[in-house]
């Protein structure tokens, strides 16, 4: 077996352009300056030469005629129930967006670490947050489908005989919140106002990823609640919840 | 459009919903990925399960992609890193090669061209990784040396280095093969 050769980067960069075809008429002129000086380079290059072309001759296979349909059926399968629904990209955060972030998340703690600090009772501090988040709900569970960056997310939480839904959308995607309309009427909803409003369900448009909304049960008694998130006008996700 | 142009619609459609753009996309990447593949794990029911995954993982990654990257070195490097997690999972080695033989029409007439073409095949599948990748790319793929910079994330120079120690040690073991 041959040792390498030991080159230099500029006989090893010109060897490089010939093989490639790449060596310009003074390339060309270097290294023959080079190999006449030592004729072993020469035969290195010839080596190389070859084996350009034996590589080169190596056939590239077809790719397998299952190969196609078993993926496309797959992410049909895998992703029926969550369709990825947005041509908005989730906006990737900047170095400054995070710094922002951070300061923000340090300036919300540093509020309720002072607001705790001169005893405000919670309905005091409800009443200071305001809106659909306002106050402590009790978690009911929550449920997440589809592929990372389109990712949909349903939580609900109760208070007494409310339920709060809040849902995410990674990509922004508009989705519809809906329930079952004998049994609950819709009390609020978060901001930006949702496109539209019926008896049984709130559409919000694209380009938010949280949206919440609070449902009141009609009759004041207990039941269950099935509450649906649709986006593209199909289900992706359902929870069904108890209210005592 | 050129080849990005018709990635990025492509891409987008999917983000839209409309899961048969990807179908485009198989069409136009499955046999350099199936091939970047199979060179570097050697066995093609392998190469066709992990070319399998790696079109997978590139459709729920979608939403992530680098709108600043160009597509095939994202879906390349995604191949590579498949195959050579594939290749840590199946060590020790196993004898490689015997599925990269290819067919010919005339066997009489081919034989000496097919000898070569295996025992090529074979001594690429013996470098180490970082060499046989610079080779899988750059001479099956016929990509530049800039192009497989930029999907190896490293300087051409590196690349260049890579592909020249590689080329020697090919050499190497291929004169030793064929020695009489």
């Amino acid at each position: 077996v041959i040792p390498p050769l030991a080159l230099d980067d500029r006989t090893l960069e010109l060897i490089h352009h010939l093989v490639d075809g790449d060596a310009t008429d003074a390339e060309r002129a270097e290294l023959e300056a080079i190999i006449s000086r030592s004729p072993r380079v020469g035969q290195a290059l010839e080596a190389f030469r070859k084996l350009d072309s034996q590589l080169a001759a190596v056939p590239l296979a077809d790719a397998p005629p299952a190969l196609k349909p078993v993926v496309m059926a797959s992410i049909r399968a895998r992703f029926a129930a969550a369709p990825v629904v947005s041509i908005h990209r989730r906006p990737r955060p900047s170095v400054r967006m995070l710094a922002v972030a951070a300061a923000l998340v340090i300036a919300v703690g540093l509020g309720l670490f002072l607001a705790t600090r001169t005893s405000v009772r919670p309905s005091e501090a409800t009443a200071v947050m305001g809106g659909v988040d306002a106050g402590e709900w009790t978690s009911l569970g929550s449920a997440s489908t589809g592929p990372a960056g389109a990712r949909f997310t349903l939580q609900i939480g109760r208070r007494g005989d409310r339920l709060r839904v809040r849902s995410e959308s990674e990509s922004g995607a508009p989705v519809t919140i809906s329930w079952d309309d004998k049994r609950f009427q819709l009390e609020e909803t978060s901001a930006p106002d949702p496109v539209a409003t019926t008896e049984s369900g709130v559409a919000f448009g694209s380009g938010v990823t949280a949206h919440a909304i609070v449902l009141r049960k009609k009759d004041g008694g207990s039941g269950r609640a099935v509450i649906r998130l649709e986006a593209g006008g199909r289900e992706v996700l359902r929870r069904s919840v108890s209210v005592p | 459009m050129t080849d990005e142009e018709v990635d990025r619609d492509c891409i987008e459609r999917c983000l839209r919903g409309e899961v048969d753009a990807f179908g485009t996309l198989i069409d136009r990447y499955q046999r350099p990925v199936f091939n970047v593949i199979l060179r570097m794990v050697g066995r093609h029911e392998d190469a066709q399960e992990l070319a399998q995954q790696v079109f997978m993982k590139v459709f729920e990654h979608l939403g992530r992609f680098d709108e600043n990257r160009r597509f095939f070195s994202w879906i390349y490097r995604m191949a590579i890193n498949e195959s050579i997690n594939h290749l840590k999972a199946r060590r020790p080695m196993e004898p490689l090669g015997a599925d990269l033989a290819e067919p010919f029409s005339d066997p009489a007439e081919e034989l000496a061209r097919k000898e070569t073409s295996v025992l090529v095949q074979q001594a690429v599948q013996s470098l180490d990784e970082p060499y046989r990748v610079v080779v899988v790319l750059r001479h099956f793929l016929q990509l530049s040396y800039h192009d497989t910079a930029e999907i190896l994330n490293l300087p051409e120079k590196t690349v260049k280095s890579r592909l020249f120690t590689a080329r020697q040690l090919l050499r190497a073991r291929l004169q030793g093969e064929t020695r009489p």
